[in-house]
């Protein structure tokens, strides 16, 4: 298993902020709220979320709008939206560099989604749970998790699983994006490897934000 | 004094279902039927008319540049995709998915939905487009082989005619890159023609109108999609050479210069289909998955092709599937049962009884 880079608390501007790198894919992410919404985004009940991917160079395109829509799946089912009634809560992401694989994008999207995690977590967002995404490949019969860009490139299928964690278990399904030629079979195999990938993953994660989680509020203990 | 007792307030279907979608979507629910009246896993039932309005269609030749439309309808939705193209050099670097390795090449959408209003494109709009463009890609539906272009060329016979030879083996590429040997005269001349390196490629454009949305309309808009590819008849291309002197006229010795100039002319008449791969061919499919509390235990139901308003909003677990054959293209899965609405935890059984369902619909589409 090739554990993701990472850092927090990198940005002093925001609320919250995360960098994440996965093989060359580098993200940053930063979390700013909850503050106060545009009357047009204003919900009575919950929070409006905002998200926010920007493209290594130029402006954001459809490519960038179709993951921003891909993310907000996951932070509406995982974000504590009641506690912020007529709030916002933006998530901006900079992709700093992108997948050398062209194929498709969800490399990108699996550190958007790992970075937007960290990146909450730094700006005490309450959340109804953890979530942790997997990127796996299915090449040669072999299923690959956390794929190099050659591996992508010669795979006829391609698959970004994300869960919720509860109490250290894989949880509920919360997002699946499959592309590529595969049976219903090989999709039942990449879920149940991905639950066992993604609790690994973690144990190492959640020991990292115990340790921040301890260092931050260091006058408190 | 005596208290007013409130009363009741009573709003017609319509209101309801915007006030409060979820128990609105409840209540029919418990009466075993969908709002729409259709059964839970029922589809709507689909028109498609393939009789374009192309520039190559036997029924009605146009000078129109569409090179490929079809029109289908589901339910009350109307989706009218064109497929138009243009001519690009192999050298342009257009973006990623024609330089990158991968072999299969894609189609540019733009999508409308009309909504009785101008303005700048919508979030939905792009989305759809975007998926479009990447199922496409990924499905492996089109080789870039098949949008290679085999020039003829328009040369003067030697009493004086105008012709134009094409390549003998037709315009369409097999894949390999033999195609400039070749080449020779369609008639009983044989001689052999100078290719130039120069090799040009189509691009396609592909413009879906969305008419009277009432759901989700990827999974029509990609019917559409693929329906008018069927059709999409690519036109000859032959080279004409237009060569003309001019004099410089500042220059003192008043030098000539010759100008050659070669275009690419697409013929008006002669066309080809464009080659698809037929296997990989396949066809979309949305569901919704939501939870009606029943008694004690709550009932999950899994909804067919989720249409209006309170389907859509209420359900906010999706799975969305791309069915070719007996192999999945795309699969996304949006779980949500906490995210507000009625959404329910996706469990594998869902999974594989959507994969089924769309199965059968890629089936039935596939028919018509």
């Amino acid at each position: 298993m090739v554990l993701p880079e990472y850092q927090t608390s990198l940005l002093n501007k925001v609320d919250g902020s995360s960098t994440i790198s996965i093989g060359e894919v580098k993200v940053i992410c930063s979390v700013t709220g909850p503050i106060e919404a545009k009357p047009r985004q204003e919900l009575p009940t919950q929070c409006a979320i905002e998200v926010n991917i920007r493209p290594e160079v130029g402006v954001g395109s459809t490519r960038e709008k179709n993951m921003e829509d891909k993310l907000r799946v996951v932070l509406n089912g995982t974000i504590n939206k009641f506690q912020y009634p007529r709030q916002l809560i933006q998530v901006h992401l900079h992709i700093i560099s992108k997948s050398q694989a062209t194929e498709n994008n969800l490399k990108d999207l699996h550190a958007c989604i790992n970075g937007a995690y960290l990146a909450l977590i730094d700006a005490n967002i309450s959340l109804l749970s953890s979530f942790l995404s997997t990127y796996a490949v299915i090449n040669d019969d072999r299923l690959i998790f956390n794929p190099t860009s050659e591996q992508i490139q010669s795979s006829i299928s391609h698959h970004l699983v994300c869960f919720d964690i509860k109490s250290g278990r894989a949880d509920e399904l919360l997002f699946v994006d499959s592309v590529g030629e595969f049976t219903e079979g090989e999709l039942m195999t990449v879920l149940d490897q991905s639950i066992e990938e993604i609790e690994s993953m973690n144990k190492i994660v959640r020991k990292t934000i115990t340790e921040k989680v301890s260092r931050d509020y260091i006058w408190k203990y | 004094m005596e208290e007013e007792q409130p009363e009741f307030i009573q709003f017609t279907p319509n209101v309801f279902s915007r006030i409060a979608p979820d128990i609105y979507l409840e209540r029919n629910l418990k009466e075993g039927i969908r709002p729409n009246l259709r059964k839970y896993e029922e589809f709507r039932s689909v028109q498609v008319n393939n009789k374009g309005f192309g520039r190559y269609d036997e029924s009605n030749p146009t000078k129109s540049s569409v090179l490929g439309s079809s029109v289908v309808k589901v339910g009350k939705t109307t989706v009218i995709c064109a497929i138009t193209g243009g001519i690009v050099s192999d050298d342009d670097i257009l973006d990623q998915a024609t330089t990158s390795s991968n072999p299969f090449a894609t189609v540019y959408p733009l999508v409308e939905i009309a909504r009785g209003r101008s303005g700048a494109c919508t979030d939905e709009e792009m989305i759809i487009a975007q998926k479009l463009y990447e199922t496409l890609k990924s499905s492996g539906i089109i080789r870039k082989s098949a949008l290679k272009i085999r020039y003829g060329y328009k040369h003067r016979t030697s009493d004086d005619k105008v012709e134009v030879i094409f390549p003998r083996n037709g315009p369409q590429t097999d894949g390999t890159n033999d195609d400039n040997d070749q080449v020779m005269a369609d008639g009983n001349t044989a001689e052999t023609i100078p290719f130039e390196d120069k090799q040009y490629s189509f691009v396609l454009y592909a413009n879906l109108q969305v008419f009277s949305r009432t759901g989700p309309p990827f999974d029509i808009c990609w019917t559409a999609l693929i329906k008018a590819l069927k059709n999409t008849k690519l036109p000859y291309t032959f080279l004409d050479e237009d060569t003309t002197s001019s004099r410089t006229v500042k220059s003192r010795s008043g030098a000539n210069a010759t100008i050659e100039r070669s275009q690419l002319i697409c013929d008006p008449v002669l066309n080809y289909p464009i080659k698809l791969e037929e296997k990989k061919i396949g066809y979309s499919s949305t569901f919704g998955l939501v939870t009606i509390p029943d008694g004690e235990k709550s009932q999950e139901i899994l909804l067919a092709d989720i249409e209006g308003e309170s389907e859509e909003s209420a359900s906010t677990s999706l799975v969305h599937v791309v069915v070719a054959g007996d192999k999945l293209t795309s699969l996304t899965i949006h779980g949500g049962s906490k995210a507000g609405g009625n959404g329910s935890r996706i469990t594998k059984d869902f999974i594989k009884k959507s994969i089924d369902l769309a199965h059968q619909r890629s089936l039935h589409l596939s028919s018509i």
